[in-house]
């Protein structure tokens, strides 16, 4: 086949992998040139036509150009940019395809690969890197072939050939790829950083509830990080993120000098967690219930086990931290429950006379469990849809319409108990989190965003409530809850894309560094330690390896000879002879011997020895196997024949002795 | 220098925007550079060249001289080797490992002499079109360049008819009085058989002729007309002609005397001295 014809084959796919990745970013006529483009210069390369002449095409290119130019603005970069490489990659789909215009194209479809890079950072990117690199890649060394000679045809062959020793160069620059991604240098602030494509901060969990508000809860989809931890009973899967501590009217919110807590903990052993955060709209640090320690990343610990980063949180970030199971906040000083007693004026008559009946009880424990009991009586149910609007949420959600989410549930919970004198405080974060077994981590979705209480027991210790568990129908219900895990697919997708945000999209001068200072780290503790007679002899065991190493040609020339040895030892074996005359050729032995055997040695051995070739393992193995065989057979050489021959005819083989 | 400049120009997109898929494609491209650096410098590596020179080479005539390629690589074949010597560059697309491949061109040595060639260079421009990686095999071939044949001279001394006088050889021949007739050894002609004789005897009897010559011709320099080359030139067209009749030619130069022969052996002989004739 024609190396021309495959290298317009390969353009041809160079182009649909170099435009995939940045298709549905183009204009509609873009898109529409394109595959045009594409059919028609496929088609043409079959009939050997071409649809364009070179000066029209050399017009058209600057026509685009220079449109696409003027379209640019420093808001506007990107798109234009694409748009315009695309269209010139069209036009020379469709015009004559020489040495010059096909190294056009390659370059033209890598140009595009990068210019996508700026549109999306998805994964598929890399699975179209790898297959433009494979196609340029063998689309250049082809073009070399077709400078040399456009004439070219190779058989099938040949092309077996070309390709065996050709996938070196994908695989290879792929290996190498690797490599230099790591050791590239980076900068720590981009001068172009406005040219990416802009990361959207995720939604996050409210920073105020105001049930009431809304008549349908929103569903993003979006996930709010990833945490990679084993697993556990998905009931603790509580991730704390602020802490909501006054209520005004019916919305609650948070003072940042809340009164301090102490920490009380069991000592159970601590649970890690490495947190990937996605992009966020607030500072907040989200971590299991009950976060200790937070580190990696410069943050402020609140009182009230709430994380705050000192920076925002517009990019992907990682942080650790490190919580504990059996472990509670205790209030510091416990003059300051007031603190958390706060309630608003404007409290219905509904509520206040539940809230009276509930503060009768004599302590907080009776109180709170009064109030469980209270929600459960009331037969309220979760639901996120087809909410009533209304300025009395609490009123209306406990007596009249008796659906709500978690805010609903937490904010009447909280309130009631605050009515009722016992300390209360909401916090937000979620619930939740789909455990992905092929990566160690789970994953927490913007969707898994929830409100629960905390109550001040009469040890002044701050209690977990969830009043969304008390609904009726709250095991299908919550969101967090409710979510099934990964089948094999999703978690094989989900490790991926994670794996590429971690490795690839995040890596940064930061991580550079870090990488570097633990190679050096890694390589300072490394000791050789080596037994005192072995250090004796090391350099000696060293020595002997350079000098085999350099000795090597010696030794593989060596190789043939001794086979021939053991085959002729074996041969007088076989014969019965002491000595066979050094004058004897393979072929004269093979002839004398009448042994197919001996004539199949010669035939490879003498072959590749007249050729000056080296033999191949494949023959070595062939004639060690001869030699093998030739130990069970039986020979007859007369030796007399070749005597009274020599005496007429002088012979003119060598001996089969020398090679 | 396309390819360079279009990794050095992603290289800075990727610095200045701090996107790692610019960088991946750099890096990409970064080790598509060094493999195939790498590739280039082992594709001319383990070959070796031979040539393949006729038995004569006359001046100013074009000579067709084969160029044998071997691969000595255990593994990796050689691709787009070209090889470069005089004006012509005969392309080696593919060569197999342990292999060799022949080809041929065509070469002109404007004077007679001895000569030398002493290099020859092998290039390359695989795996990719953007550089081309050249090897100088040294070669030091000798050979030797003859007078270029002048035909349209006149035989010294007699014409051409009396030299045409025939004389009995030592050597058989086929034209000739009947010598002997002896046995078959293979190896005869057919037309050779003494077939009556053969069929009397029951064994293939073959007849030997005696061979026939002419007046040996001994060329002197100073006979022949122009300057010194075309004397030589002459001289070489004579011996060729004379002894392709098997007409024994001989040669005097300044102080010796090449003796009248025939055969291969003496046409190489007097060709070489007309070659490496300086005067003295």
């Amino acid at each position: 086949m024609a190396v021309e014809k495959i290298l317009q084959l390969l353009a041809s796919l160079a182009t649909l992998v170099g435009v995939a990745p940045a298709f549905p970013f183009l204009d509609r006529f873009v898109q529409t040139g394109i595959v045009g483009a594409l059919i028609a210069g496929f088609i043409s390369d079959r009939h050997n036509r071409r649809l364009l002449q070179p000066l029209p095409a050399t017009l058209l290119l600057f026509l685009l150009f220079f449109f696409y130019l003027s379209q640019m603005s420093r808001s506007n970069i990107v798109e234009p940019l694409v748009n315009m490489l695309v269209l010139l990659l069209a036009v020379r789909l469709i015009t004559e395809k020489s040495g010059r215009n096909l190294l056009q194209i390659f370059v033209l479809a890598t140009f595009v690969l990068a210019a996508s890079s700026l549109l999306s950072l998805s994964i598929s990117y890399l699975v179209a890197l790898a297959l433009l690199v494979g196609l340029v890649t063998f689309g250049l060394l082809l073009t070399s072939f077709y400078s040399a000679d456009p004439a070219l045809c190779f058989n099938r062959k040949q092309w077996y050939r070309l390709l065996g020793t050709g996938a070196l160069l994908p695989l290879g620059s792929l290996l190498l790829m690797f490599f230099f991604f790591v050791l590239l240098p980076r900068t720590e602030y981009p001068l172009w950083n406005f040219l990416n494509p802009e990361s959207v901060p995720s939604a996050g969990f409210s920073e105020e509830v105001n049930p009431g508000s809304l008549a349908n809860l929103g569903s993003s989809g979006q996930s709010a990080f990833r945490a990679r931890m084993a697993a556990i009973d998905p009931q603790e899967l509580y991730w704390r993120g602020l802490v909501l501590n006054q209520i005004k009217g019916r919305s609650w919110f948070r003072v940042k000098s809340p009164p301090p807590d102490r920490l009380v903990t069991t000592n159970s052993s601590p649970r890690t967690q490495v947190i990937f955060s996605e992009p966020r709209s607030d500072r907040y640090l989200p971590g299991l219930d009950l976060p200790l320690t937070l580190g990696d990343i410069d943050n402020k610990r609140f009182a009230d086990g709430v994380f705050e980063a000192r920076r925002v949180l517009d990019k992907r970030n990682r942080y650790t931290v490190n919580s504990v199971r059996h472990g509670s906040l205790k209030l510091k000083n416990p003059s300051d429950r007031t603190f958390y007693l706060y309630t608003p004026s404007d409290i219905t008559p509904g509520v206040a006379a539940i809230a009276g009946e509930i503060a009768k009880k004599n302590n907080r424990r009776s109180k709170i469990l009064a109030t469980k009991e209270f929600f459960i009586r009331q037969q309220l149910s979760y639901a996120a849809r087809n909410l009533q609007l209304s300025t009395t949420p609490v009123e209306t959600f406990l007596f009249e319409s008796k659906r709500g989410y978690c805010e609903y549930f937490a904010s009447s919970f909280a309130l009631l108990l605050r009515l009722s004198g016992v300390p209360t405080r909401l916090v937000g974060g979620y619930l939740g989190g789909r455990y992905n077994a092929l990566g160690d981590y789970y994953l927490v979705d913007e969707d898994m965003a929830h409100v629960w209480v905390e109550v001040l027991d009469d040890d002044n210790r701050w209690l977990r409530i969830d009043p969304s568990r008390l609904a009726i129908n709250a095991g299908d219900a919550v969101t967090g809850l409710a979510r099934g895990p990964f089948s094999w697919a999703q978690a094989t997708s989900d490790y991926l894309a994670t794996a590429w945000s971690r490795l690839v999209i995040t890596y940064d001068l930061q991580k550079q560094l870090g990488l570097v200072f633990s190679v050096g780290r890694n390589l300072r503790q490394v000791r050789l330690t080596l037994p005192n007679q072995l250090s004796w002899w090391l350099p000696g065991i060293l020595l002997l390896i350079v000098i085999l190493w350099r000795r090597k040609n010696y030794f593989r020339s060596c190789r043939r000879q001794r086979l021939l040895q053991r085959y002729l030892r074996q041969v007088r074996k076989s014969a019965g002879q002491h000595q066979l005359p050094v004058h004897l050729g393979l072929f004269e032995l093979a002839e004398l011997s009448h042994e197919p055997l001996c004539h199949k040695f010669a035939q490879i051995y003498g072959g590749t020895l007249y050729r000056d070739q080296a033999l191949t393992s494949c023959q070595y193995k062939q004639l060690s196997l001869i030699i093998r065989q030739l130990s069970q057979h039986h020979i007859q050489i007369s030796l007399n024949r070749i005597t009274a021959e020599d005496d007429h005819h002088p012979r003119s083989t060598r001996a089969a002795g020398n090679d | 220098m396309v390819y360079i400049g279009m990794t050095l120009l992603l290289g800075f997109a990727a610095v200045n925007t701090g996107n790692n898929l610019l960088y991946l494609l750099v890096s990409a491209l970064l080790g598509f550079m060094a493999i195939s650096g790498w590739l280039g410098q082992q594709n001319l590596r383990k070959l070796s060249l031979k040539l393949v020179l006729p038995q004569e080479i006359f001046a100013g005539q074009p000579t067709l001289i084969g160029i044998r390629l071997q691969n000595h690589r255990r593994r990796l074949p050689a691709f787009l080797i070209r090889v470069s010597l005089g004006g012509e560059h005969p392309l080696f697309a593919q060569l197999p490992a342990g292999s060799f491949a022949e080809k041929s061109l065509t070469l002109s040595w404007p004077v007679r002499g001895r000569k030398q060639i002493e290099n020859i260079w092998l290039s390359s421009c695989f795996p990719i079109n953007f550089f081309v990686r050249s090897l100088r095999i040294p070669l030091g071939q000798q050979l030797i360049v003859f007078p270029q044949p002048l035909a349209n001279v006149l035989l010294p001394a007699t014409g051409r008819n009396e030299q045409r006088q025939q004389l009995t050889t030592a050597t058989s021949g086929d034209s000739g009085d009947l010598r002997s007739i002896h046995d078959y050894r293979g190896g005869e002609p057919l037309k050779a058989i003494h077939w009556k004789l053969s069929a009397r005897h029951d064994s293939f009897k073959v007849k030997q002729h005696e061979g026939l010559g002419s007046q040996p011709l001994v060329i002197e320099l100073e006979q022949l007309n122009g300057n010194i080359e075309q004397r030589l030139s002459r001289a070489s067209w004579l011996a060729i002609n004379q002894l392709r009749q098997q007409r024994p030619v001989g040669l005097r130069l300044v102080g010796r005397l090449i003796r009248p022969q025939v055969g291969r052996g003496q046409r190489h002989r007097l060709l070489t001295e007309l070659a490496l004739y300086h005067g003295r």
